[in-house]
């Protein structure tokens, strides 16, 4: 599901729904907040439209239900009711409004623009987030096959640096995927929840001696319920693009001096190398196992001879 | 192309539509006027201040100083601890208070869309300060907020002015609100008198350099 229409007004709801599926949105809709939480079971929208009125809530109540699942989502109040009549005093709910018309061209290309640019998101984009995605994609492709490869490295990581924990984080478009763990099992976290969302914006390591001290995590609960006082991660950059973290944890502040920078580089140098090296040969053609570049490079030019 | 938004008589070299600086130094030595200065374009172009700490009736009063030059069809001011004071050379919007970002985002939409209803094209966005925003949001909220408000700033080729004052803030949370704009101007009371410095802009002036904040 890439679109949720929220409307009670079922024509109003339709000519919305038609309109965007029209501008290829694969969209949902229902006419009430409580119909919201089954449109959520089988997946989480990229945006949201929804109308301000409802028997049984607000459009806010639409908008809280939705980001707890989907944190990223962005959403749209786009209402019949007038800016002065719609009651913000008790909300901090961030969303784009825009008053309800028939001609839905204004909707469909605020739409588009949400859906191209995400700027509801909570926390900042790398400048060169749609081809950083792509190489996340390709990274994911061997990841699973060098897992073994990666808790390794992880078990290796927290012997040397004396932590409780390292893993090795790929961070897609909506989230933290750890492919790899050592001393704790993290699994997949939302985007805006992890400390990797931070570190790929670096080009060196990143170091958060207390969570608990830090404004950007101090009331993430995910981070503080995993244990993790202190984050130390280095940008993972496969093919000129960081797709994630080599990160160490510990349940106790602590600090990182320059040498241990340095050697978190290294493992996060040797993930890269793994995944472009598991990359290449999956490039290689089927029959042909040294590939065409190293015969050219040896000099074996078989039939040529 | 787009023509580029200018700073007429400040020592920042024009920026593209859709560019969002972060202006950061002391409220009290410079910064907020030159904010101000900055947010001053000419008669063909809107100005929308969001202001969080003083009536519309003060900072209007800032902003002529600042070399604004007000007028109902094309200045709007948001304010956030005002009563709806009328007969202003502004449309004033009030919300419930700078807590209240929801409302702020929505009194944003409705007078950028009133600007481009009545054919004003370019429109300067001020944010009179994020500071304040800071200590009534926690900050993932008031990034979620920025990051929403530049994005439609861009999407409209308007220009953008958040003022922050750092020393109130934790590195790290000015550092993360500074991610979500093109470019940051420091301002800094040198022996002289004010100085800027801006960074993250291309073809801008190097290093320190002075500036004369507009008082009127």
């Amino acid at each position: 599901m890439e679109t949720l229409c929220v409307d009670p007004d079922e024509a109003a709801r339709e000519r919305t729904r038609a309109a965007l599926s029209a501008a290829g949105f694969e969209v949902e809709a229902c006419g009430t907040v409580a119909e919201v939480a089954d449109c959520l079971v089988d997946g989480r929208p990229e945006c949201v439209v929804t109308e301000h009125g409802f028997p049984d809530g607000t459009g806010f109540d639409v908008v809280g239900r939705v980001r707890e699942r989907a944190p990223d989502a962005a959403c749209v109040l786009y209402t019949a009711t007038p800016p002065d009549e719609v009651d913000t005093a008790a909300e901090q709910v961030v969303l784009e409004y825009l008053p309800k018309s028939e001609d839905r061209e204004e909707l469909v290309g605020l739409v588009e623009r949400l859906a191209v640019a995400r700027p509801q998101t909570a926390y900042p984009l790398p400048a060169d987030e749609d081809d950083r995605l792509a190489a996340v994609g390709r990274a994911s492709e061997v990841a699973g096959e060098l897992g073994a490869s990666f808790d390794r490295l992880t078990e290796l990581a927290t012997a040397l640096f004396g932590v409780e924990a390292a893993g090795v984080g790929l961070v897609d478009v909506h989230h933290e995927e750890f492919v790899a763990c050592h001393g704790v099992d993290l699994g997949t976290i939302d985007r805006e929840d992890t400390v990797c969302t931070y570190t790929i914006l670096e080009d060196s390591v990143t170091v958060v001696e207390d969570t608990t001290d830090d404004p950007r995590f101090a009331d993430v609960e995910v981070i503080h319920e995993a244990g993790i006082r202190f984050y130390a991660g280095a940008p993972i950059v496969v093919d000129g693009r960081t797709v994630g973290s080599f990160c160490l944890f510990d349940d106790t502040r602590r600090s990182f001096g320059g040498r241990d920078r340095g050697l978190l580089e290294l493992f996060a140098a040797e993930v890269a190398d793994r995944v472009e090296t598991a990359q290449r040969l999956g490039d290689r053609p089927l029959g042909d196992p040294v590939g065409d570049g190293e015969k050219r490079a040896t000099g074996d030019s078989g039939s040529e001879r | 192309m787009t023509r580029e938004y200018a700073f007429e008589g400040l020592p920042v070299e024009p920026v593209r539509p859709g560019t969002s600086l972060l202006v950061a130094g002391d409220p009290h030595s410079g910064t907020e006027s030159l904010a101000l200065s900055l947010l001053a374009g000419g008669r063909d172009e809107g100005t929308v201040l969001v202001t969080t700490n003083r009536r519309a009736a003060r900072v209007l009063e800032d902003c002529s100083a600042a070399g604004m030059d007000l007028s109902r069809e094309r200045t709007a001011i948001i304010d956030c601890v005002g009563d709806g004071t009328v007969d202003l050379p502004a449309v004033v919007e009030s919300v419930s208070g700078p807590g209240d970002l929801t409302g702020i985002g929505i009194a944003y939409s409705n007078a950028a869309r009133e600007f481009e209803g009545g054919g004003v094209e370019r429109v300067r966005t001020g944010v009179v300060s994020v500071s304040t925003l800071l200590s009534f949001s926690d900050l993932q909220t008031v990034s979620r907020f920025v990051h929403t408000l530049v994005g439609r700033i861009e999407a409209v080729g308007g220009i953008g002015v958040l003022m922050i004052d750092p020393v109130t803030h934790d590195d790290r949370a000015v550092r993360t609100i500074a991610q979500f704009c093109d470019g940051r101007v420091d301002v800094r009371e040198g022996e002289t008198g004010g100085e800027l410095r801006v960074r993250g802009i291309a073809d801008q002036p190097q290093g320190w350099v002075g500036f004369e904040p507009r008082t009127g």
